[in-house]
């Protein structure tokens, strides 16, 4: 089963979780008490580390550390 | 703006604000509702929507933005007003094929897209409803709550509306009603999946006034024919009655095939799909409120 990141942005922090070989694991809040509207999971980069070759099956590029890209908020609304 | 490159060890903040509204704009951030790479022909541009509703463009790796200064200046923009969350750009599409190609949707104001690279925007919103308007068919003043683009045409959009599922096949130039056979064409998430062309999901909700699951059921909805049917995925999620609200940015999919297809809600729980949707997973529970998730594979 394919390695993934996902990343859950709360009213209360970042959380996230990492699946490897079916089994996942989480930590945090990462920005504890801060509001996560935005985030985004760059796998464009060409870096070390960073692979754009193609998986078996999917051609999809595939980051063994992506960039993310989080913005805390601290005035969650009460509505979106 | 904090940026990891470690997977979430560590965090790196630009020494600078790098989101910041210009002097001249007598406006000040209030939210980054939406970060977007563009694709990977500009692999240093970082797209930010805002509320107050703008768009900021990054052209070094999201270090810091500047904003798209026609679009906060268009003509129509004194009429922008806030939805219930907030005056929000918070959908943000490049074009595979054209990187002056984009798309945004604010609330409440619609669809707008650039052909040129930001110089000129104009509304694209014909056929999409605003049933709280004295006008059901404006121009402009749609309460949009989320765009996605089809994996396979890149001219075809999916739209959920603020009553309404709609589906456009020429990038935004109209748009057509594709709601019919939900429980509700209420809601505010949709995603498409990332290979399989006619495909995407919504979660629906009953309405604006009962911001709960359609017909109290935890079931997304997944199209595989571009909207002209409906069918919910619901194996492996809560069967009995639910309350979790699913918000605009708490679905998405990863680049896998099949497809990892994620969700969370307002009442903290998060689920998972390793295979299009088909069967579910409760991943976490009792969160706070998940506003967002998104996914990528790792190797």
């Amino acid at each position: 089963m394919t390695d993934v990141l996902l990343t859950v942005g709360t009213r209360k922090g970042l959380f996230i979780g990492r699946r490897r070989d079916g089994a996942w694991e989480f930590d945090g809040p990462h920005f504890n008490a801060q509001a996560i509207y935005s985030i985004a999971i760059d796998t464009r980069r060409d870096t070390p580390g960073c692979s754009s070759a193609a998986t078996a099956r999917t051609g999809a590029p595939r980051c063994s550390t992506p960039t993310i890209w989080v913005r805390p908020g601290s005035s969650p609304s009460n509505r979106r | 703006m904090f940026h990891s490159d470690d997977l979430g060890a560590t965090w790196v903040e630009p020494k600078q604000p790098a989101v910041k509204f210009p002097q001249f704009t007598e406006a000040s951030l209030e939210r980054v509702w939406q970060l977007h790479p563009a694709g990977p022909e500009a692999p240093d541009v970082v797209y930010a929507g805002t509320e107050p509703a703008a768009l900021f463009r990054s052209e070094d790796g999201g270090e810091s933005f500047e904003l798209v200064r026609p679009l906060w200046e268009h003509p129509t923009r004194s009429k922008w007003v806030p939805g219930g969350g907030g005056e929000g750009l918070h959908t943000i599409l490049t074009d595979p094929r054209d990187p002056r190609a984009v798309t945004v949707a604010v609330s409440t104001a619609g669809v707008f897209r650039t052909k040129d690279g930001g110089e000129s925007w104009a509304p694209a919103n014909r056929g999409v409803s605003a049933v709280f308007l004295p006008d059901p068919d404006p121009e402009f003043g749609q309460c949009v709550h989320k765009v996605t683009r089809d994996a396979a045409d890149p001219d075809r959009l999916y739209l959920q509306n603020h009553w309404g599922v709609f589906r456009s096949d020429d990038s935004g130039d109209s748009w057509t009603d594709i709601g019919e056979g939900l429980p509700s064409d209420f809601g505010f998430a949709a995603a498409a999946h990332p290979h399989r062309g006619e495909t995407a999901y919504i979660f629906p909700i009953t309405a604006d006034s009962d911001r709960v699951p359609a017909d109290r059921r935890c079931r997304v909805f997944r199209t595989s024919d571009a909207g002209r049917t409906w069918e919910p995925l619901s194996s492996g999620l809560p069967q009995g009655a639910h309350y979790g609200t699913v918000l605009r940015d708490a679905l998405c999919t990863d680049d896998a095939d099949p497809a990892g297809v994620y969700f969370g809600n307002r009442n903290g729980e998060v689920f998972a799909s390793a295979d299009d949707g088909d069967t579910w997973q409760q991943l976490l529970s009792h969160l706070p409120d998940v506003l967002c998730v998104r996914a990528a594979l790792i190797g």
